[in-house]
């Protein structure tokens, strides 16, 4: 599974849960705090991804990293997903 | 409460000693255990006993109820003070436990445990070799004391030493003329089960055994079987016996629930499903000792009770919304640990409760709490909410760590029918959550699996 599409389906059913209306496409820039969704939300978001991908890149990295785009978040992804499984 | 003063030391062969001796006290469907045979068994026993065994401090490790059971009278007015080994602890752990409370003799219907600095001796010893009967008089009897661990669900377990007095408190003597026999969902090594234990022995009734059975439907079988009308169990054991087509067939008149929050949806089921039985919750625990009960068949204890203490047991509720305990009869303490009660004699629960109307409701463990981004959350709470689901059947709720928010709601799900559809299941408990309750107590992450266990205690296992 493509992992870019597993993490924008995951913040659109989130997003939807919160009622709050996906945007109409993820673009790489676009700003996660203007997705509508709050700190708790994102902290659903991180929990079921780590549950559809096995692994969390936010315990898994040494330096906190706080991503701003939506391709920022998926950058965090990428980078840890061999050390995930 | 009516009845007499119980006799102590030893009240358990006085009890005994009541029943004609045609009549039942124990059974496991296989055997019948008759008071003349019982008595039988203790004059043969006796001799040993006040040779070997007497003021002193033993350990039963005996898996059958039926052997604990003669042993727990046996030894009652003989031994100086009797550990209860749980059924789940592993062996490794008695040498500790036998340390902290002094045991110098451990009876076991297992193998010899090895490595153990303490005298060991099989528990059906003295029932394969009476002893010669001795003319030399009875010795007085001595005030057994009983040290039960606690559950430790929160922790390493405690042992508490409880005498005579503060497990019998409310265990009502004479016989009872609605229940005859008990059901013994329970292990006898716990709190809950001595409860049933004492209470089947003290009301003249019979007591079914079903721990050597192996699945719950089996025991409820039997228990059916056996026209058992009065039965204990925590609200986690009583949502699957309301499943259980044997569990329906069971006569009963009284239900007691204990040993976990008994909310109106259980409770509303439960006289649905049994309308001509008597419903009681009560509120105790290992370390407290039987607190209180309630038989109005809501959930929760009235508001009344701290000013009017029920049972003679004291209530307080401090700020923090805890409940504290303050019994008229006190005996139990910690052995090797701090102090239960505090200087003035109350007992903090560990409970947190919380007033509405002219009512308390339990909201769960003061330990318990799960904390969201700083907002607490009882999984209690949230397991009750998704029971409200007429298609859930138990609900475990607890923590997982998160990095944003140090940790969010994470929900166990048990559907009654096998062939749910998983992902619709956990979209109806998202959904119903977020009707009921504000977001952060929102389950982030729903499993569905098809058995939710349960410990020796009956509770719902929180690992």
């Amino acid at each position: 599974m493509n992992l870019r599409h597993t993490i924008s389906e995951t913040l659109s059913a989130v997003m939807r849960e919160n009622g709050v209306t996906p945007p109409a496409a993820f673009t790489e820039d676009l700003p996660l705090l203007q997705t509508g969704l709050d700190s708790l939300g994102y902290a659903v978001v991180v929990t079921r991804l780590e549950m559809a991908l096995g692994y969390d890149p936010f315990v898994l990295m040494d330096e906190p990293v706080y991503p701003r785009t939506f391709g920022e978040f998926v950058a965090i992804y990428e980078k840890f997903k061999d050390r995930g499984r | 409460m009516a009845g007499e003063a119980f006799p102590n030391p030893g009240p358990l062969r006085g009890w005994l000693a009541r029943f004609a001796a045609g009549d039942v006290v124990w059974t496991d469907g296989v055997h019948n255990w008759q008071a003349g045979e019982v008595m039988t068994w203790l004059d043969a026993a006796e001799g040993r006993v006040n040779s070997r065994l007497r003021g002193r401090t033993l350990a039963l490790a005996i898996r059958s109820h039926s052997q604990l059971a003669r042993w727990l009278v046996l030894l009652d007015g003989r031994a100086g003070a009797l550990l209860l080994v749980p059924a789940d602890w592993p062996e490794t752990a008695w040498a500790g436990h036998f340390r902290t409370a002094g045991v110098e003799v451990v009876v076991t219907d297992g193998p010899a445990p090895a490595g153990l600095k303490v005298e060991s001796l099989p528990a059906n010893h003295l029932l394969d070799s009476p002893s010669a009967p001795t003319d030399a008089p009875p010795a007085p009897p001595v005030s057994t004391r009983l040290v039960i661990p606690t559950s430790g669900t929160t922790g390493t377990p405690k042992l508490v030493s409880h005498s005579w007095a503060t497990l019998t408190r409310t265990v009502k003597t004479g016989a009872d003329a609605v229940c005859r026999r008990w059901g013994l969902l329970y292990e006898l090594t716990r709190f809950a089960g001595l409860q049933v234990f004492l209470q089947a022995l003290a009301s003249r009734a019979t007591l079914i055994f079903t721990e050597h059975l192996a699945d719950l439907e089996a025991r409820l079988a039997l228990l059916a079987a056996q026209g058992c009308d009065a039965l204990s169990a925590t609200p986690t054991l009583w949502r699957k016996i309301l499943m259980s087509p044997a569990g329906r067939r069971l006569p009963l008149r009284q239900i007691t629930l204990g040993g976990e929050i008994a909310d109106d949806l259980v409770l509303g089921a439960l006289a649905r499903a049994f309308p001509r039985a008597r419903i009681t919750h009560i509120y105790a625990s290992t370390e407290a000792g039987v607190g209180f009960s309630v038989k109005d068949g809501r959930a929760g204890f009235p508001a009344v009770y701290l000013a009017e203490p029920p049972g003679g047991v004291e209530l307080k509720v401090d700020g923090e919304g805890r409940l504290w305990l303050r019994p008229a009869v006190r005996g139990q303490f910690f052995i090797d640990a701090a102090a239960l009660e505090s200087t003035d004699g109350w007992i903090d629960s560990g409970d947190l409760v919380e007033r509405r109307g002219d009512r308390y409701h339990f909201l769960g463990r003061a330990n318990g709490a799960i904390n969201v981004g700083g907002d607490k959350v009882f999984p209690e709470e949230v397991e009750r909410v998704i029971l409200e689901l007429p298609d859930i059947a138990l609900a475990r709720v607890s923590g997982r760590r998160n990095p944003i928010v140090g940790a969010l709601v994470e929900a166990v799900v048990m559907p009654r029918a096998a062939d749910a559809n998983a992902a619709e299941i956990s979209r109806r408990v998202r959904e119903h959550c977020a009707s009921r309750l504000p977001r952060f107590k929102v389950p982030a992450v729903i499993q569905v699996v098809s058995a939710l266990a349960t410990e020796g205690t009956g509770k719902l296992a929180r690992r």
